[in-house]
């Protein structure tokens, strides 16, 4: 299985390689000029508090998670779309080393891209105004958990994005999908608390909120672990050739 | 010779649309087998059916002895296909999607090298082996398909409609190297429109429509059994005013003289109303000299739209 991850890992990021040096170039540029001013410019005005508080946990997580929506929902929408899908199905290549193969293409840079706006934030608060005394870092168990949780947002978006991406006939149409997809996990818990009963909501915030915040980076961090090996596995065990709608 | 495809009774059915309905399909190892039928016929959703790409609701199918509802990765390990669409990559170019391809089909090295070499001559594409496949006219995409299919020396080639957009010259070769690749043994399965194809290259062929096949067998078996009733009836000495007298005595009769004014007369006739040993009577009793009686060699377009006009024979 591993030969067919690297050959497909390989192929997607050629093609990768290749918009970023050819027709696309401006528009990837634009959109990386704009990822950076933004996480800079926020970093910069916010101080500190922006990579010292669970602030960090939330900004860069979702940050990568939303550089990997792009090249996930293109996946097999895109392959299905180029009339490539049937190639790529008619050939020897495991089931598994194909889900496998463009989840990592996507996640991989992701990741990487992450780090690389976590690693300039931490710099930025550094020169923010009036600051002074020494270099700020963020306490080891929010660095860590929120590198951690850089790499498993965009594997958990990634695997709800193989399986919307495996059933939309086009690229758009999956994007459409995979943002009604967020939009409904990031509001139904907003949407609970609201409508729960006041008493079971003020006792949730009182819990919340005197709880350690170690504890919580430790829960939130084992909550996307879960979803995001959860959503794989379902991603991967749903991945079929048999059963994957061509043209 | 031993079976490369065999299939049996095989049916699938898409919502209340029934594409495949109980086809019985058997191709010889090392053939070049023409697959033939009208657009939406169930050509290529049987291609599917053999690479595991569909799943079947009845029947049984057999690829190189292996079931593709439980051992197509070792179907697709021996087969090149070119489906559809060429499927290349258009952000690779040339060479990165015969490389791409030759990975897939675990070749690498000196060896992934060399093949991709033979592959850039054969099909003459040397000279645009870094252009993006994307910048490549129809036929050149459909020439980096066909190539990419046999890369990996496979021993099943499937093509769907492969000379396709090809021009006359990338054709002619094309069908060269088929009629080579099977020499040395490879089993191509090709559908196709284009009869007079079928005709130069093809050892047999079968003929499906609505899901069902109509005819299949040896080409000239096809041209026999599907053809028409029509008969040519060579006479030496043409009485005078034959032909008014034979297209009054039945209009399906069509005279035609032959190479002079004094040339034997052919006189073509379709059996229906009368048989063809009614008309030497009448031509006899008129005082022709019938000199031959055979049936018309019929061609493998009249076979063909003879069998998808509903009739059904199967050799």
């Amino acid at each position: 299985m591993w030969h067919d991850v690297r050959v497909v890992f390989w192929k997607e990021w050629k093609a990768l390689a290749d918009q970023i040096g050819g027709d696309s170039r401006a528009g990837l540029a634009i959109v990386a000029a704009l990822f950076i001013g933004l996480s800079t410019f926020a970093a910069f005005f916010a101080g500190p508090g922006w990579v010292e508080s669970p602030l960090a946990l939330v900004n860069y997580p979702l940050l990568a998670a939303s550089i990997a929506i792009q090249p996930i929902v293109d996946s097999f929408a895109g392959e299905r779309e180029r009339h490539t899908l049937e190639t790529l199905l008619a050939s020897r290549l495991s089931d598994r080393g194909i889900v496998v193969g463009k989840t990592l293409a996507a996640v991989v840079p992701a990741f990487g891209a992450g780090l690389v706006l976590f690693a300039l934030g931490v710099v930025v608060v550094n020169l923010s105004p009036g600051r002074s005394g020494p270099f700020v870092v963020p306490p080891p168990l929010l660095l860590w958990s929120t590198v951690a949780l850089i790499g498993l947002l965009p594997l958990l978006v990634a695997g709800a994005g193989v399986l919307v991406s495996l059933r939309a006939s086009t690229v758009r149409r999956a994007q459409q999908m995979l943002g009604f997809a967020i939009v409904a996990v990031v509001l139904i818990p907003f949407v609970v608390v609201m409508a729960a009963p006041a008493w079971l909501r003020e006792e949730f915030i009182t819990t919340v909120s005197s709880a350690a915040p170690g504890r919580l980076v430790l829960l939130a961090l084992s909550a996307a672990v879960a979803l995001a090996f959860i959503l794989q596995g379902i991603a991967i065990s749903r991945f079929r050739r048999g059963r994957v709608p061509l043209d | 010779m031993t079976e490369m495809i065999r299939i049996e009774g095989l049916s699938i059915n898409f919502g209340e649309t029934a594409a495949l309905r109980g086809l019985d399909l058997e191709v010889d190892t090392g053939s070049v087998f023409g697959f033939l039928g009208p657009n939406g016929a169930g050509k290529t959703t049987t291609i599917r059916l053999m690479l595991g790409l569909l799943t079947p609701d009845a029947g049984s199918c057999r690829v190189m002895g292996f079931d593709p509802r439980t051992e197509s990765h070792r179907i697709r390990a021996e087969t090149g296909a070119l489906l559809e669409h060429p499927g290349v990559y258009e952000r690779l170019t040339v060479e990165e999607n015969l490389r791409l391809f030759g990975r897939v089909n675990r070749l690498d090295g000196v060896a992934l090298d060399i093949r991709v070499g033979e592959i850039l001559d054969r099909f003459d594409l040397r000279h645009r082996r870094d252009d993006l496949s994307g910048r490549l006219s129809k036929g050149m995409k459909q020439k980096l398909g066909v190539a990419r299919a046999i890369l990996h020396e496979p021993k099943l080639l499937v093509l769907d409609e492969p000379t396709s957009g090809l021009d006359p010259a990338s054709a002619a070769r094309l069908r060269a190297d088929l009629t080579t690749l099977a020499a040395e043994g490879v089993t191509v399965f090709l559908t196709t429109h284009d009869l007079d194809e079928v005709d130069r290259i093809c050892d047999r062929a079968a003929v499906i429509d609505s899901g069902m096949l109509k005819a299949a067998g040896s080409l000239s078996e096809l041209r026999e059994r599907t053809g028409s009733r029509k008969h040519r009836i060579r006479i030496r000495e043409s009485p005078p005013a034959l032909e008014d007298a034979l297209t009054g005595w039945d209009p399906r009769v069509s005279v035609e003289v032959t190479p002079g004014r004094d040339g034997p007369v052919v006189v073509f006739f379709e059996e229906g109303r009368h048989s063809v040993s009614d008309l030497v009577a009448f031509l006899v009793d008129r005082g022709a000299h019938v000199e031959e009686v055979g049936p018309v060699g019929r061609d493998l377009e009249t076979a063909y739209l003879s069998s998808i006009s509903g009739g059904v024979d199967v050799a």
